[in-house]
């Protein structure tokens, strides 16, 4: 028998050394000092620290456990491995190993012991948070003790027995250290949340907030991740037992201790491969879902125009009836419906007569036992219960995207797309919640996504004190909530909750906030301001519209609604709606915590007008604050830095909450069953990004650029169609919306084919409009054929590629004329036939462009006559492999031509090309060119699979952070034929070089020069000495050194002297010596004389 | 009551065989355990205190097998090994009463009578909360005894205590021993000072490469060097000649040369005289008759 005496005796004297132990005192102190200081300054004004804090109550003690779990580990480790240690030393601890106890009950005792200290240094730091939580808003009790018991115990527990096991096998507590550290290092900084967080013993990136709505809305999941860590960390204490290097009071009592243990460490892997079943599960289901998706999406379905629904809210489950009223489209025999596979049917019955039906997951097949002409209307109803499994939406997301955490700084997010719950109900879409018609997401037929306006009606019943929100007028009539949308919609959404909501008329519009009782965290900000917030709504809207060449907004009202912080979404590539964003209603995240939060917005404004000494009122910032709160609805997206291809990137993040698909996505529906994303097309082209500049000095090359690669290889089909082009999938539709509509911008100004396009729209609204009908309607205006195009423009391949000579611009003078002249010659030097928009600037004064095709090898000069001197041509090549794509040639001084006449404006066909013999150039994408090369990929990341192959070849040229290895980086400055790009790197000790390598096919003497591209960092590294370090090596020849001033050699070819090089391979090497920040390698030319 | 222990051997797996087929009865009271050092002494004190495990054989600790019931043996055991030092984190009291509560005393009120009364008893009352390395050397060990002894243990094993002591704190310790010394206790003194068994041990045995060449009281031991120790006083240049023949105990310098104490059968020199053996005397004549082990290069 296990003596508890026994255990507690150890434990009580392990207490004792631990306590007078300095270096648990110190972590001690320091622990709680840190948390302190973070759970201080939230509750402070000095700093403004992350909005999830003052949102979301749990986040407090989560934020003082997460780090108290860090600190602990570390300390855990020294702290176990000492008592091995000490145990070690055998003189000492033998006085107590000659004592009768057991050494399950010593091994027990003392790690209960460290366990009971970690924990007294947890309450005394639960305790502090708790007294600075309490001057925030409000405080989550139950939170406290969720995340004493889900973090820091199995934290705890699994790596004292981990140390303890490792130090009782390997006893070397160096080793066992270096072992331990280099664990919680990997596990922290590199392994993170790979493998559905499987290594993450520790929580770090376990999603763990807290909802104030619905709690934790994961917790069986986390719970089996902390329980197998937790048996797991018993189960090694328990091999630790049977390893200690102390006779057993019984023989056998070692091998039942051994045999307890594996017992434990079986459970706990068992916790951790039902952890992942869990994950991959879901996964085969999904897929399961897709191929049925796939299977049924040609069949035949209901072109439904009314849907009544009456829905029972009990517990964790709807009730519910859904009348579905539509016209059959062909003749047919059975109709395909979807609906959310936990959902249950009773029964389906077309006008009261029982219907025969097939279930196969989500997919109801309603049969009729006669085929069903074409254009019938027929009347279903069906009666189904259930819940929701989650893992049915969003089956066109790929895997390592809903795999990936939902996370703020250091809190993590559970991700849920929807909620059924006894106190909560949140049913968008997509959870197919109710039957609709066709199937959802199919990656063969893009058939799927074809909806259609149809009228709702829907009544609610649910417990006394939830409040049902959802789109049209609500009555609430006989404990009954119904819902009546005066327009016609494509869904209906339902939240259930203890709603309150507050309401203004503005305009006809009904404008509404609905929070969770309580979580009014907004009205001790805009209360004293109430007057004047219809202004900035309206001011919001109108410049929303006005800006974007939206009309009026369609709907009768405008809510945001809350809900929990676990609602997640995801941006789609076929349409810019996400589900946070339904007709007339906006769902934002619990309190705000993340964008929509006027409280914190006021805070921030109130802190940065104190450090820049404002003279703001207090009024003008809570005016400020709501107007940039009504400002987050409107913006399209922002950049945000995202890991891709192993590398940080900048990426375009669309605004979840923009109310754009409330002007466009359900007030227009455009079907096309052949061009499936015609939606999206329109709304790139209205709403396009415009974030050229800040990707290029982040990725290197612009976003079009990288749409354009990936064009190079692959159909706009193929790419819409591939889940991995997601991240630039904006970019993509963007660059392919451009090109599409500028056949009509060629007749027109893009404003001219826009204001028409949306012309065409809102005549639309609110019925089905088909993709060619539109651009039908758009090309007769401006006398182009937009829809002969559309098949090559869907599935050609076809990326052309130009050579540009430089524009030579003059001014002729003759006596019956003053004109300046402005010729550019280009050449197509691929096969295929490509467009060029031109546009000669003089001054800031933008001309109308010029538009023009150029054929496969072709070479065309386009002459242009001006009254004013020009400024600069600029070329955009649209959708070509030339990187910059587009790019401009300023005119720097124009030559006066006299006594000549020039060249007759227009554009002609140049018959051939002049190849000069006596020159080479060697840029730096040419063959001849080559770099040091020390790129090193360390073990841990090819293990971990962070592909370095996959970063693209061109990169962001950053003056603040040069590289310290070669990068390629593309620039209008730099020379090249097709690709305008310097190799640049560091300046450093002369250790790295640029080569560039010709074979020099006659002797004699040749002019060498180097292109200079007059870098921007010239200005800001002033006082540098401006010198590149070159060595000209001519074959069989002593090299030459030769300096040159790259500030003094302006932009251009420079030269570097004339040499007289043998016959044979000759040699010009730059080497990043230098006293600049950074040295570029561009192009050498070598010219005889 | 007593210790029985049968065939008892240890091989280490380097293949020492350091007991060599042990047969031992160990009554009540003192019993030294004496022999050279690497004789085996420590290796059996960690079997008999169940520290080690025997290759083979058998050991009955006061009526308890000391391999299949370990527990209750260890309960009946109290030990202080060789070299005592303990955690300095440790107040003296403190590691009384963790002494104490591992060996069984659950009774918290017993407990501390019993810790109070061993403190007077080791004369460490007055330092009750004097951490570890704050004390002298013979405290330690006193301390030492005291937590062998808290549980009032049938057997007290003792391995080399009074290495390192002063004189005075020898005597202290000893007079401990024997004060421990019940009529049922067994107190194992193993040691390779000849005179902490002379004093204090009524029964002893002699371990000479793992095997027992002696059991009985030093008095039985003793007898058999009657006759056999001699005194002289020798020149200088006989000296060498005599030490390096006979086994000589101890060298005194004299005005003439050096005064011998020589262990041998016959007399060693001419002006040798007889001599009345002590135990020491008697452990020099036993291995160097028995064993021939003796030499003085």
């Amino acid at each position: 028998m296990i003596s508890l005496n026994t255990i507690l005796s150890v434990a009580k004297y392990e207490r004792v050394l631990l306590s007078r132990s300095w270096f648990f005192r110190i972590f001690a102190f320091l622990s709680i000092a840190i948390i302190g200081i973070y759970t201080y300054v939230p509750t402070s004004s000095v700093i403004n620290v992350t909005n999830i804090i003052y949102a979301l109550p749990s986040t407090m003690p989560y934020m003082s456990m997460l780090l108290l779990n860090v600190g602990q580990a570390v300390i855990a480790i020294f702290l176990a491995s000492e008592f091995i240690k000490r145990d070690q030393k055998l003189d000492t601890s033998e006085v107590f190993f000659v004592k009768p106890m057991s050494n399950t009950e010593y091994v027990l005792g003392k790690t209960l012991g460290s366990i009971q200290m970690f924990m007294f240094i947890s309450i005394i730091t639960v305790l502090m948070t708790y007294i600075f939580n309490r001057a925030l808003d409000w405080v989550d009790y139950k939170a406290y003790l969720y995340y004493i018991f889900l973090i820091n115990i199995p934290t705890l527990v699994y790596i004292i027995g981990l140390s303890y096991f490792l130090m009782v096998l390997i006893r070397n507590q160096a080793i066992v250290f270096a072992l331990l550290l280099g664990y919680v290092a990997l596990t922290v900084f590199y392994i993170g949340d790979y493998f559905y967080y499987v290594f993450d013993y520790m929580g770090f990136n376990l999603p763990l907030v807290k909802s104030d709505i619905v709690g934790m809305s994961n917790i069986r999941a986390i719970l089996l991740h902390r329980c197998a860590y937790l048996l797991i960390g018993s189960g090694l204490i328990g091999l630790s037992i049977y390893r200690l290097n102390r006779l057993p009071n019984r023989k056998l009592g070692r091998y039942y201790v051994l045999a307890f243990s594996l017992l434990i460490l079986g459970c706990g892997f068992s916790g951790i491969f039902a952890h992942i079943y869990g994950f991959n599960s879901k996964e085969s289901k999904r897929e399961l879902y897709l191929s049925l998706n796939n299977k049924y999406s040609r069949a035949d379905k209901l072109l439904t125009d009314k849907y009544d629904i009456k829905v029972i809210h009990r517990g964790d489950v709807i009730l519910s009836e859904a009348k579905v009223s539509g016209k059959t489209m062909s003749k047919t025999s059975e109709l395909i419906f979807t609906l959310n596979p936990d959902m249950i049917i009773d029964n389906v019955t077309c006008e009261e007569y029982k219907m025969s039906f097939e279930r196969q997951q989500q997919i109801v097949r309603v049969i009729f036992e006669e085929p069903i002409d074409a254009d019938e209307r027929i009347n279903f109803s069906f009666i189904y219960n259930g819940g929701i499994d989650q893992s049915f939406c969003y089956l066109d997301i790929e895997k390592t995207k809903l795999n990936a955490n939902k996370s703020i700084d250091i809190f993590n997010v559970d991700k849920q797309y929807a909620f059924l719950q006894s106190d909560y109900v949140l049913l968008t879409p997509e959870t197919y919640w109710y039957p609709r018609p066709g199937t959802s997401y199919s990656d063969e037929n893009p058939n799927w996504q074809q909806t259609y306006f149809a009228d709702y009606t829907l009544e609610v019943s649910t417990a006394d004190s939830l409040k049902a929100i959802s789109q049209g007028e609500c009555v609430f009539e006989d404990g009954k909530y119904l819902f009546k949308p005066e327009n016609k919609m494509l869904y209906i959404s339902l939240a259930i909750g203890k709603y309150k909501e507050y309401s203004r008329y503005i305009d006809k519009v009904d404008y509404s906030i609905a929070f969770i009782d309580g979580h009014d965290n907004f009205s001790a900000i805009t209360d004293s301001i109430m007057d004047t917030i219809p202004g900035l709504i309206k001011n919001g809207m109108i410049s929303f519209q006005q800006s974007r060449g939206m009309g009026e907004y369609p709907f009768k009202r405008f809510r945001i609604v809350e809900v929990p912080a676990q609602f997640a979404i995801y941006d789609r590539m076929w349409t810019q709606a996400s589900e946070s964003v339904q007709p007339e209603i906006v769902f934002f995240e619990e309190r705000g915590y993340n964008t929509i939060n006027v409280s914190n917005i006021y805070r921030e404004q109130k802190q940065w007008s104190r450090w820049s000494n404002g003279n703001t009122t207090d009024e003008e910032l809570r005016i400020r604050a709501t107007d940039w709160t009504i400002r987050k609805f409107t913006y399209i997206s922002h950049i945000e830095s995202q890991k891709v291809g192993g590398k940080r990137k900048g990426v375009s993040v669309p605004n979840p909450y923009n109310i754009l698909p409330n002007f466009l996505n359900y007030r227009i529906n455009i079907y096309s069953p052949n061009w499936l994303i015609g939606n999206r097309i329109i709304e790139q082209y209205i709403m396009p990004n415009g974030f050229d500049d800040y990707f290029r000095t982040v990725n290197g090359i612009s976003a079009q650029e990288q749409s354009n690669t990936i064009l190079k290889d692959y159909s706009f089909r193929d790419v819409v169609s591939d889940n991995k082009y997601n991240t630039i999938k904006s970019e993509l539709i963007n660059v392919k919306a451009k090109e599409l509509f500028q056949l009509a911008e060629m007749n027109a100004s893009a404003k001219d084919v826009k204001k028409e396009l949306f012309k065409t729209l809102e005549k639309s609204s609110f019925n089905n409009i088909s993709f060619e009908e539109l651009l039908d309607s758009v090309g007769r205006k401006f006398s182009v054929d937009m829809n002969s195009y559309l098949s090559f423009w869907m599935d050609s391949v076809s990326v052309p590629v130009y050579e540009t000579l430089e524009p030579v611009f003059e001014n002729y003078k003759n006596r019956d004329e003053d004109v300046y002249v402005t010729t550019v010659n280009i050449k197509n030097i691929s096969e295929h036939k490509g467009l060029i928009y031109l546009e000669m600037r003089e001054g800031k004064k933008r001309n109308t462009p010029y538009y023009f095709y150029v054929e496969p090898g072709q070479r065309v000069q386009r002459v242009i006559y001006s009254e004013n001197p020009p400024a600069e041509v600029v070329i955009d090549t649209n959708i070509s492999g030339n990187i910059p794509n587009r790019f401009s040639f300023k005119s720097g001084k124009i030559a006066t031509i006299k006594g000549s006449k020039p060249q007759a404006e227009g554009l002609s066909i140049i018959e051939d090309d002049y190849v000069d013999e006596n020159v080479i150039i060697v840029d730096n994408e040419d063959e001849g060119f080559s770099v040091t090369d020390d790129k090193k990929v360390g073990y841990l990341a090819h293990w971990l699979n962070t592909d370095p192959k996959s970063e693209t070849k061109y990169s962001g040229l950053q003056y603040w952070r040069p590289p310290l290895t070669w990068i390629n980086v593309p620039n209008n400055n730099y020379y090249g034929k097709t690709i305008r790009s310097a190799a640049a790197v560091k300046s450093g000790d002369g250790s790295k070089y640029a080569n560039w390598s010709t074979e020099i096919k006659e002797e004699g003497r040749y002019d060498l020069y180097y292109y200079t591209s007059e870098p921007d960092y010239l200005r800001w590294d002033k006082r540098a000495d401006a010198k590149y370090q070159f060595v000209i090596e001519s074959y069989n020849d002593a090299p030459d050194l030769v300096f040159l001033d790259i500030r003094k050699a302006g932009k251009g070819w420079c030269l570097l002297g004339t040499y007289y090089l043998n016959a044979g391979e000759c040699n010009v090497k730059l080497s990043n010596k230098a006293e600049l920040r950074i040295v570029e390698a561009d192009a050498v030319k070598f010219v005889k004389r | 009551m007593s210790i029985i222990i049968k065939d008892l051997n240890k091989i280490y797996p380097n293949g020492k065989h350091a007991l060599k087929n042990i047969n031992l009865e160990i009554p009540a009271g003192m019993f030294g355990l004496l022999g050279p050092n690497g004789a085996g002494k420590s290796t059996m004190i960690r079997i008999l205190a169940a520290l080690n495990e025997p290759t083979s054989g058998s050991v009955n600790m006061y009526g308890y097998d000391l391999l299949k019931e370990r527990k209750q043996a260890r309960s009946v055991i109290g030990y202080l090994p060789q070299d005592f030092r303990f955690f300095a984190q440790y107040k003296t009291y403190e590691f009384l009463d963790y002494a104490a509560r591992l060996s069984g005393m659950n009774n918290s009120g017993k407990r501390r009578e019993a810790v109070e009364k061993m403190l007077h008893s080791v004369g460490l009352y007055d330092v009750r909360d004097r951490y570890a390395n704050k004390m002298s050397g013979g405290m330690k060990r006193r301390l030492g005894i005291a937590q062998a002894l808290i549980h009032d243990p049938k057997v007290i094993i003792v391995d080399e205590p009074t290495t390192g002591l002063d004189p005075e704190e020898r005597i202290r310790f000893r007079n401990l021993l024997s004060q421990a010394g019940g009529q049922n206790v067994t107190i194992i003194l193993s040691t390779h000072i000849v005179g902490d068994i002379s004093s204090s041990c009524n029964k002893m045995t002699l371990l000479n490469q793992g095997e027992l060449t002696f059991i009985g009281s030093p008095d039985q031991i003793i007898s058999q060097a009657k006759g056999k120790v001699w005194r002289a006083v020798v020149a200088e240049s006989e000296f060498q000649e005599i030490n390096e023949k006979f086994p000589v105990i101890t060298t005194v310098p004299v005005p003439k040369g050096w005064e011998l104490q020589i262990v041998s059968d016959e007399k060693p020199h001419e002006l040798a005289e007889p001599y009345e053996p002590n135990l020491e005397h008697a452990y020099v004549y036993f291995l160097e008759n028995n064993l021939k082990l003796w030499t003085n290069g």
